[in-house]
């Protein structure tokens, strides 16, 4: 079983997973996911691709504590075993020299970005980053970013990131200041991609989100993932999970999203009832 | 008095406070470190106020309304004041959600639970919604905090069972210092350190378990933000709807909130105005409610057994069969045990089935062996009438407390807070066993203090329980203080009462059969020809009955219950019955018509109860009514005490066997303590109780 | 597609007349007179009763007993020409196992079994026995009631499993010969066992965490208890197979990589896993399932055993599963299981166009499961929340056949009505799973995402590469899948030692 390299917070609440996958490692792309099971009881979901190292093998990343299987995964430490880490899974953002691109990041969303953003860097772009946080101390990877994207800018509620707005309004100046933008790339909680794909919409930039649907095998089996892009229904795992912002039915996304609330909670109290005194 | 409050002319009586008037009259004035229960604090200074001739502001939660004040709650200063002060409160709790524009659309829109890591913002805090400081903040208004966002680090303590504490969210109101002091008397937990590094904690940051906290979940009620968390209700959705119940877990009689969801009890918590308990609770009616009703071992259907082994059936063939056997047997041929848990209606009914139904010779009920039971006793002896009703209050007054046996904060949970509080106003508290030390100790005590001596059932056992008893009610009589029975089952003053309206048979040869609705000495196996059980819980007897009968919890029905003090309370039912459990009445009910007895064709509780009152003197009738009005306690007094004089009330000869006290943990045959992981570790500690 | 019959080769008319010209064959033969036999009743497979058995996932039939086995084997008249054999999609030696098991040599006849079918175990309790073997049987001509080939097959193996003497069949040299299977279904499967058998080094590249394929996440513990599926993969452990499980060939690596690794010949048996919905109006509602999706969250993450497990499915007051094939009868049994009031099968023709197992359709009635026959969806309706509630469906009737000769559906107009539901689960069919086709450049497919193959070699249009089960067929059955595997086995071996 994949072994664990790495477990550790990188900021309350969010965890960095690093796991020894050399296959995995060398095959990953910007935009892809893998699919985790914490232990032999758990549930299968999907984490962005944060990082790969190919001379050591490893595949990183992060997640948000928000549940059962993310407290277990908080849980882990380096030397443990984990049943199931399957990947790299999903089809690779689309990289190419488009001309300018804004990335908006929040959360798990600036782990999963970075493969992206120096991928686009390397390929010629101008990369902007816009990195959205309930206040400084949930930013992490600053250095990386600042060190690949051309410029970062922060919307945040916090005092200490010279900003009080959430994402729409700093994107829309940015995309001012920064015209013309080829495209937009959102990727963070459900919320923050609508919100991205919203505020973009009017000016017409092509808006790129990554879904964030519930899923269970990752491969296109099931359809527990499916979300309607563009008229149709697709499988965001083999159809995404890159997919035009403009073109998502997110009220559905939403509702599917909140399918299993109350499954869930039974299911974190009894780990807790079990786990805890 | 009259007063000026924003131009406004109001009017007050008695001592109030400021904030007390202000509130009164519909003036918000926001405070967060100040609660009803609490003594004034003024430390989150939220409240300033202008007073018109006193030089700057006064908190208006400890500053006294006085005649002719004027006062200005809402001048541009004091907002500007206030802003600032909430926005230093802010710089060190998440705020982000709180200031957030977006916050209504993005909650609802979230869809995973959230609220189990770390908090940083509204939309992950499990308090979201019920935060004394979103009401505050949405109440004044704010748009940004001007400081950075600092985290008071550490993650959330979940080491403890019950209780999550989380740092990160406190604003360092004291709220649960205060309370854990003040009324607990456990003081648990303090400020710890200094100026910014100032954290709420236990003394070397103990778990609560490995220091005096017994539990009771003050501090979580009373702590404003998601900072001080019970686990069990940290991820639900908010109950759908709440009820009022009498505890019936111990013999304090509490009064509870109960939330209820998809017809189960979420969780409880104390109520403010329950007139016993005063918004405070312990362990088990704080948290232990819930799952003592879902309990896995909870008798949901009827059981008979055939061939060998027991299986469900239904109500009509339990019933028929029960009756069947039963008519069987001749007077005297049948004994009846009864539980002190059990409600004035249960025990009424019952009484009356063993007596003219079964025509046993008495039912053996735990109060025969009761503090109360001894104490009235005595009085008998005397010839003199030794009340045994008081009131939680009079304890506070005394100012020496003797308290004998009794683990007051396991056994007595709001006699203690009496306790605490009389000793924080200068009472010497003198613990003992109730073994000979007793006696000596008792002997020297001052007399020009006035002296309560608390006691539970420990005392009255054993042949010279009667004189030791007697002994201690002189000593307490000689300073002009009293002596104090304390129980620890839900209703043994009520099962007192009612047993005296039964008169006791002589016993005959002996049982051959038993009903058993209450504890019995364990059951050897063909020790009877029919065991009939009617009961809440699976355990060993019950295993080894012929028929079984579930029945509802006090919570799930209705009933009366009569507490420590003798205060006659009647507790709505929570929730419905789960599987097909029914109240106890309502299967004696039935039986008694199947063996074609008369006149217990009661069509509700209130029925039964005013055959109660017609019945046994002690429940007044009017007592009974206005149980729900005023307080009502079972009548006592010369004629009470006079009517029973001479008679044959237990003692002697035809006394059924009586099982031991009961555990205090124990609730209708399922051991509390044994059987919840977490209480186990509540109760199993040795450290030092307060 | 290609046919299900196959006539019996010459070699294989060989072989079965060698066995039956056998001494103790004829004594047997002599021991029962024919007339004897034929009168003798079928052993009825005894079953839980269904009011007990619906509401757990225990296994539903128990199995024969020894007993029950000798008489029914005594059934069989070992005909001369066994038809039977001819209608087994792998050739099995029918009268061989079966007359075994009538000397009482139970392990022999497990042991013939897996001369020609690696999974037995699973044959005997999946099989649509009642279209293949046993449709052919004398037996059946002679007095109506075929031999009931299946369960005695289930007899023979879970006796074997039981007895914990799973024998190696002795194994040649290592031929030094990498061969790579994608997916551990039941093609993968029998094709690795196969080539370990011949000596070659099998790896097996499973997406999934557990090997099975259908036989893990799509047949129910009811049908198809997980213990004997264990039990198959290790026999094939202990062969030597190497079993890796998330892996996905195609992301994780693609042919070429493992070309690159030393693997010669290839055989994708990546399935039919590809939900088919109907696209009509509230599909995406939450609460409607794809079939594949629904046995996946019970079957292979334990739904039904949640909390206990993580992974939570719906337990729905009114499930409607809309489909009549077997994965349809899996659903609503599931469904049922969960405790579901009404549990319904929905299905646009008629109980005798219903293409499951006749036992499965007849377990499902005995235990209580509606049919709403000649009935369509139309569309799913939701609630505030995003929920279906309803679904609103419209009376069939049959018209003319279609391609598949069965009669074709034809909607009659103003019979639509609505059903309140809380759960629908979609198991109108599954097609070819896209991602081996969609990364594997140069692999020829077929007009609806399947994989081209020649069928009397199972080869692909790349060399070294065959195919077979579903990802060939669409959504078929187990046997069948063997079938294909079988025949691709004996082509990779010859194909790796050229």
């Amino acid at each position: 079983m994949p072994k664990i390299l790495t477990r550790e917070r990188l900021v309350p609440n969010l965890h960095l997973l690093e796991v020894h996958a050399p296959e995995v490692a060398g095959k990953c792309r910007p935009g892809q996911f893998v699919i985790v099971m914490p232990d032999e009881k758990g549930e299968r979901i999907p984490l962005s691709i944060a990082d790969w190292d190919v001379e050591r093998g490893s595949v990183t990343a992060v997640f948000l504590v928000v549940g059962t299987t993310t407290r277990k995964l908080a849980a882990l430490k380096a030397g443990d075993e984990i049943p199931v880490f399957v990947g790299p899974l999903g089809r690779p953002s689309e990289i190419a020299a488009f001309g300018t691109v804004v990335l908006v990041a929040g959360c798990f969303g600036i782990g999963a970005l970075w493969p992206a953003a120096r991928a686009l860097k390397a390929a010629g772009n101008r990369v902007v980053a816009l990195i959205d946080a309930k206040a400084d101390y949930l930013v992490y990877w600053k250095d990386r970013f600042r060190s690949v994207c051309d410029r970062v800018v922060f919307s945040s509620r916090d005092y200490a990131l010279g900003s009080k707005e959430f994402v729409p309004g700093p994107l829309e100046r940015l995309l001012e200041a920064e015209a013309p933008v080829a495209r937009v790339i959102a990727v963070g909680c459900t919320y923050l991609m609508y919100a991205s794909a919203q505020a973009t919409k009017p000016l017409g930039v092509k808006t790129v989100v990554s879904l964030n649907p519930i899923m269970v095998d990752g491969t296109g089996m099931c359809g527990a993932c499916r979300c309607t892009a563009e008229g149709k229904t697709k499988f965001a795992c083999v159809d995404g999970p890159d997919f035009d912002g403009h073109h998502v039915d997110w009220d559905e996304l939403f509702m599917r999203r909140k399918s299993y609330f109350d499954d869930e909670t039974r299911s974190l109290c009894r780990y807790e009832e079990t786990e805890l005194p | 008095m009259k007063l000026l409050i924003d131009g406004r002319a109001v009017t007050a009586e008695g001592t109030p406070t400021l904030l007390e008037v202000a509130r009164a009259n519909g003036i918000f004035v926001p405070a967060l470190c100040e609660h009803p229960a609490l003594e004034p604090y003024a430390a989150c200074r939220l409240c300033l106020v202008e007073v018109k001739g006193r030089k700057g502001f006064v908190p208006a939660c400890s500053t006294r309304a006085e005649d002719g004040q004027e006062v200005m709650t809402a001048t541009a200063e004091i907002q500007a004041l206030r802003k600032g002060i909430l926005e230093l409160i802010l710089a060190e709790h998440p705020h982000a959600c709180l200031i957030c524009a977006e916050k209504p659309s993005c909650d609802d829109l979230k869809s995973t639970i959230r609220k189990t890591g770390e908090v940083t913002g509204c939309v992950l805090c499990p308090a979201n919604g019920r935060c004394e400081l979103q009401r505050v903040v949405e109440a004044m208004g704010l748009g940004l905090v001007p400081f950075p966002s600092h985290r008071r680090p550490g993650e959330v303590r979940r080491d403890d069972p019950f209780i999550d504490r989380d740092n990160s969210l406190c604003i360092l109101c004291g709220r649960c210092v205060r309370v854990c002091q003040e009324i607990r008397g456990a003081s648990v937990l303090t400020f710890v350190s200094r100026g910014s590094e100032t954290v709420i904690g236990t003394a070397l940051d103990r778990r609560l378990l490995d220091s005096a906290c017994q539990f009771c979940g003050a501090c979580v009620d009373v702590c404003p933000t998601g900072s001080l968390m019970d686990r069990g209700g940290r991820y639900d959705r908010p109950a759908e709807a709440g009820t009022k119940a009498v505890c019936a877990l111990c013999g304090q009689g509490c009064r509870l909130n109960a939330g209820i969801r998809e017809g189960r009890i979420a969780g409880t918590s104390p109520d403010m105005d329950g007139p016993v308990n005063r918004g405070q609770a312990c362990v088990k009616g704080r948290f232990l409610v819930g799952p003592a009703l879902s309990h896995p071992r909870r008798l949901l259907k009827p059981l008979v057994r055939e061939n060998g082994s027991l299986r469900e059936a239904g109500w009509e063939e339990a019933l028929d069969l029960a009756a069947k056997r039963l008519a069987a047997f001749a007077a005297g041929e049948v004994a009846v045990s009864a539980s002190a848990q059990s409600s004035c209606e249960d025990l009424f009914v019952l009484q009356r089935f063993a007596a003219e139904v079964l025509r046993a010779p008495a039912v053996a009920g735990p109060w025969t062996g009761s503090a109360a039971a001894g104490l009235r006793d005595l009085g008998r002896t005397a010839g003199r009438a030794l009340p045994l009703n008081f009131r939680m209050t009079d304890i506070d007054h005394a100012r020496t407390i003797v308290v004998i046996g009794e683990d007051l904060p396991v056994t007595q949970p709001i006699v203690g807070l009496h306790v605490h509080r009389a000793a924080s106003m200068g009472a010497e508290v003198i613990k003992v066993d109730a073994g000979k030390r007793a006696l000596g100790l008792v002997s020297r005590l001052d007399r020009s203090k006035p002296a309560v001596i608390l006691f539970g059932p420990s005392l009255v056992g054993g042949a010279d329980g009667p004189a030791r008893l007697a002994a201690l009610e002189a000593a307490a009589a000689a300073t002009g203080g009293r002596i104090i029975a304390l129980d620890r089952e839900a209703n043994v003053r009520g099962g007192l009462a009612i047993a005296e309206a039964f008169p006791t048979l002589p016993a005959s040869t002996g049982a051959r059969a038993l009903y058993l609705a209450g504890p019995h000495p364990k059951l050897k196996p063909g020790e009877a020809e029919l065991v009939i059980v009617q009961g809440s819980y699976g355990d060993e007897i019950s295993a080894l009955a012929d028929i079984v009968f579930p029945e509802a919890t006090s919570f799930e029905a209705e009933g009366t219950f009569v507490n420590v003090e003798g205060r006659i309370q009647v507790s709505r039912p929570a929730v419905a019955p789960p599987g097909e459990a029914r109240p106890g009445w309502r299967i004696l009910q039935d039986l008694a018509g199947r063996l074609g007895a008369k006149g217990f064709g009661y069509g509700s509780e209130a029925d039964v109860r005013a055959a109660l009152a017609e019945a046994a003197p002690a429940f007044d009738a009017a007592a009974l009514a206005a149980s729900n009005e005023g307080p009502a306690f079972l009548a006592e007094g010369p004629a009470g005490a006079a009517a029973f004089a001479g008679r044959d009330a237990g003692r002697g000869r035809g006394r059924a066997r009586v099982a031991a006290p009961l555990d205090p943990d124990d609730y209708k045959g399922l051991s509390l303590v044994l059987e919840n992981k977490s209480l186990k570790l509540v109760r199993g500690r040795r450290c030092p109780r307060s | 597609m290609a046919e299900d019959k196959k006539e019996l080769a010459p070699e294989l008319k060989e072989k079965l007349k060698a066995e039956f010209d056998k001494d103790w064959r004829k004594e047997q033969r002599k021991s029962v007179p024919a007339k004897e036999r034929m009168k003798t009743a079928r052993q009825k497979m005894p079953e839980r009763p269904a009011g007990v058995r619906n509401r757990d996932f225990q296994e539903v039939n128990t199995g024969l007993t020894p007993e029950m086995a000798l008489a029914e084997a005594r059934r069989c008249l070992d005909c001369a020409n066994p038809q039977c054999v001819a209608g087994c999609p792998v050739a099995i030696d029918i009268p061989s196992f079966v007359k075994l098991i009538e000397k009482g040599e139970f392990l022999a006849a497990a042991w013939k079994l897996k001369e020609t079918n690696s999974l037995p175990a699973i044959c005997g309790r999946v099989c649509p026995q009642e279209t293949q073997c046993e449709e052919l049987c004398t037996m059946k001509k002679a007095s109506g009631v075929p031999v009931a080939i299946g369960n005695l097959e289930r007899f023979a193996s879970d006796f074997e499993r039981l007895s914990g003497s799973m024998k190696i069949p002795p194994l040649p040299p290592p031929s030094g010969k990498k061969a790579a299977i994608i997916g551990a279904g039941p093609a993968g499967l029998t094709v690795a066992g196969d080539l370990a058998k011949l000596g070659h080094q099998v790896t097996i590249f499973e997406a999934l965490h557990e090997a099975g394929g259908v036989l893990i996440y799509g047949i129910p513990e009811f049908r198809l208890p997980k213990a004997i599926l264990k039990a198959e993969v290790d026999y094939l452990k202990r062969l030597g197979v190497a079993v890796r499980t998330s892996f996905v060939v195609g992301l994780t690596a693609t042919i070429d990589d493992l070309r690159n690794e030393g693997y010669e010949a290839f055989f994708v048996g990546s399935g039919a896993g590809l939900p088919n919905f109907m696209k009509i109006p509230g599909e995406n509602l939450v609460g409607v399932y794809s079939a594949n999706e629904y046995l996946t969250r019970v079957n292979l993450m334990r739904a039904y055993d949640f909390p206990a497990y993580d992974t939570p499915v719906f337990k729905a007051r009114t499930a409607a599963v809309i489909g009549g094939g077997n994965v349809a009868m899996d659903s609503v049994r599931t469904a049922q299981r969960l405790g579901a009031e009404r549990a319904v099968i929905v299905y646009r023709r008629s109980r005798a166009e219903m293409p499951a197992r006749t036992e499965e359709i007849h377990h499902a009635e005995e235990e209580g499961i509606e049919f709403q026959l000649l009935t369509t969806p139309i569309r799913y309706l939701g609630d505030e929340r995003g929920r279906v509630r309803a679904m609103e469906c419209q009376k069939m009737g049959l018209g003319e056949p279609d391609a598949s000769g069965r009669r074709r559906p034809v909607p009659i107009e103003g019979s639509e009505y609505t059903m309140d539901v809380d759960l629908v689960v979609c198991a109108i069919g599954q097609s070819p799973n896209p991602l081996i086709p969609q990364t594997t450049p140069g692999l020829k497919m077929g007009k609806w995402g399947n994989v081209e193959v020649d069928w009397a070699t199972m080869a692909t249009s790349l060399p070294g590469v065959y195919a077979g089960g579903d990802i060939v067929r669409g959504g078929a059955t187990v046997i069948l899948a063997m079938g294909d595997a079988r025949i691709a086995a004996a082509q990779m071996d010859q194909y790796l030692r050229r």
